[in-house]
């Protein structure tokens, strides 16, 4: 039987995994849309990188705000 | 319906595609390519709730890709073109920046730690910083002097986690290909970093981050091997959308 700290590193394991499959990894273009219980909450036409805050804050330089650019749709 | 994106491979080896491979919805997978450069899609309905199965499901596709003995591109969890001739021109369009990053993570995975501390960080706990030295009369003042205290508090906190990783970075260097920028959490998770590791390296890696000088109250929990979702960074001129 599973011990609670073998369940609380699964959690931590499951909430890290899911941190990469929706802020990481690689952004080519088209479409996205990203809905939660059948309302959309993010439609953008990509020419476009879509990151957190705190992603761009860490991989970027300068202010947010001269990352600013493109248009949301 | 709509294409699908999980991730790019190279070379292109159709034959390694998994009979019954499928995805979101239960949707086989099909596999694109273009000038050297195989993409894993499949057809989905125009809306895709981002929901926990559906993270699972695509990163489940990625990893049958690694499963082929290459490495994978993983693509963030999204992206949808309009059709297939939609997804492979935007390929073709970057070809040379995605055909450098498939080369970057040729032969590697994705191991990562995640610092975990005894306490929760000042910005996520939820009582008052004691102010009681700097407190005055006045409530606006001892508003600001609150959240000066609570911002100091934090960026100690974040130093100090900052630290913890670098000392795991320092002991897992010589194994690794390429080192992510450490992450600081505000959750159970008080840091978090990744590393580029070959794959015959998994085993010293596990063992060499364990061993990592940490301060009380530390510890590390080890995690992948999985695809390099942290390096994945293509430089392109694009511009960025700040998402909150």
């Amino acid at each position: 039987m599973a011990t609670d700290d073998e369940l609380d590193e699964g959690q931590l394991v499951l909430g890290d995994l899911l941190n990469h499959v929706l802020d990481k990894g690689v952004v080519i273009s088209g479409h996205v849309t990203i809905s939660i219980a059948d309302i959309d909450l993010v439609a953008l036409d990509l020419r476009l990188l879509l990151s957190s805050v705190q992603t761009a804050l860490a991989r970027g330089s300068g202010s947010p705000a001269r990352r600013l650019g493109g248009k949301r749709e | 319906m709509t294409t699908w994106l999980y991730c790019l491979l190279s070379p292109p080896r159709p034959d390694l595609l998994p009979a019954g491979a499928t995805g979101l919805g239960g949707t086989p997978v099909r596999l694109l390519a273009t000038g050297g450069i195989e993409a894993w899609v499949s057809s989905v309905a125009a809306r895709v709730d981002a929901d926990l199965e559906g993270a699972r499901t695509h990163n489940q596709v990625v990893e049958v890709a690694m499963s082929t003995g290459r490495t994978p591109l993983p693509a963030r969890f999204g992206q949808r073109f309009a059709d297939d001739a939609a997804c492979l021109a935007d390929i073709a369009r970057r070809h040379a920046a995605l055909d450098a990053a498939l080369h970057r993570v040729d032969g590697a995975v994705e191991m990562g730690v995640l610092l975990v501390g005894a306490s929760a960080s000042p910005m996520a706990r939820s009582e008052r910083p004691d102010v009681a030295a700097t407190a005055t009369s006045q409530p606006g003042h001892r508003y600001l002097e609150t959240l000066r205290a609570r911002a100091a508090d934090d960026e100690r906190w974040r130093a100090q986690v900052v630290e913890q990783l670098l000392a795991v970075d320092e002991s897992v260097r010589a194994l690794v290909r390429a080192s992510s920028p450490a992450e600081v959490g505000h959750g159970r998770v008080a840091g978090s970093m990744a590393h580029l590791v070959t794959g015959q390296g998994v085993s010293a890696y596990r063992t060499a981050a364990a061993r990592a000088s940490l301060a009380p109250g530390f510890r590390v929990v080890v995690v992948g091997p999985r695809a390099p979702y942290s390096f994945c960074a293509v430089e392109e001129d694009v511009g960025t959308i700040l998402a909150t």
